[in-house]
């Protein structure tokens, strides 16, 4: 009996195409998995390794909190890059501003002496 | 709290939209439903939770970034995992080069849904609390062979396991082929079957 069910098991392949639910190319092979003991062991082998990656992939638990901070914070630098450099700029015309205006008396004292 | 619950039936698109006219929970509910996804791919090319985290984080912050320059010409989750895609691959070269310990910074720069039911038609059997202890066995030494199956045959069983993942992404993450896929995911099942009958 067992020789027999062997010679007639379907291949791994197909079973893998059971397992991802792809049945309609083959009606038959879930009937066969329900009486076969080997190929039905095997699928739930399979079904069992999709478990176990599946819970392994599950991601801490803190993550979307840690994301959103994250994103938060990388806002605030950039507001306060921004602001600063408008701070910079706002300063070094505090600076020049006296001294482009000499400047110019310089160059206006030279023109009227002229 | 309504507000949320209002955002949390929108679209992408609508939530984008919304994150551009300036709110931020928007932002969050887009976060709350696609950091999983992002987790999930990363780990699977990179089998560590460390750069896993790290990379999810990464890429949330180039998302949050850049979204309101994103014209939406593709879909959100097909530009989230090119993200999550360059950024893993990134660090997968770097950690090869480098060892694993080292950082890639957010700003470098870049390199370069068919929902697949998993559920399986099997009559429902009950497990006896020795078939329980038995299966949580087994899945350990699942997890210890799956350490040790070569690389693409552990990418390609973890990337099958991303919520919603369709073998097209799969294929499109990996650089391979449809077909391909499918047979790699196969192999890839019975190979590690094989080496646990061996055990």
């Amino acid at each position: 009996m067992k020789e027999k069910q062997k010679l007639t098991c379907p291949s791994t392949e197909d079973l893998n195409a059971f397992l991802e639910n792809d049945k309609e190319g083959n009606p038959s092979l879930l009937t066969h998995i329900h009486e076969c003991d080997r190929c039905r062991r095997i699928v739930e082998i399979y079904h069992l390794m999709d478990e176990c990656v599946y819970e392994q992939m599950e991601p801490p638990k803190d993550l979307m909190k840690k994301i959103i901070r994250l994103c938060e914070d990388d806002t605030r630098v950039k507001v306060v890059e921004n602001t600063s450099s408008k701070k910079k700029i706002c300063g070094a015309m505090i600076f020049l501003a006296p001294i482009v205006l000499i400047i110019l008396m310089i160059i206006l004292f030279f023109i009227i002496r002229k | 709290m309504d507000e949320e619950q209002d955002l949390k039936e929108k679209t992408d698109a609508e939530l984008i939209q919304l994150f551009v006219s300036g709110s931020s929970v928007a932002f969050e509910v887009l976060v709350a439903r696609h950091h999983r996804r992002a987790y999930q791919i990363a780990y699977g090319i990179l089998n560590s939770i460390e750069d896993a985290e790290e990379v999810a984080q990464d890429a949330f912050i180039r998302i949050h970034r850049a979204l309101p320059g994103f014209r939406g010409d593709a879909e959100f989750t097909t530009w989230m995992y090119r993200i999550v895609q360059n950024l893993a691959r990134n660090k997968y070269r770097w950690n090869k080069v480098r060892g694993s310990q080292l950082n890639v910074s957010i700003d470098s720069p870049y390199e370069n849904d068919d929902d697949a039911n998993r559920k399986m038609d099997l009559p429902d059997r009950k497990s006896s609390p020795s078939e329980e202890v038995s299966t949580a066995e087994m899945k350990k030494m699942m997890s210890e062979e799956l350490e040790k199956l070569p690389e693409h045959y552990r990418q390609v069983l973890m990337l099958r396991n991303v919520d919603n993942l369709s073998y097209e992404m799969i294929a499109e993450l990996l650089d391979c082929k449809l077909g391909t896929i499918k047979s790699r995911i196969s192999r890839a099942r019975e190979e590690l079957r094989q080496r646990l009958e061996r055990l």
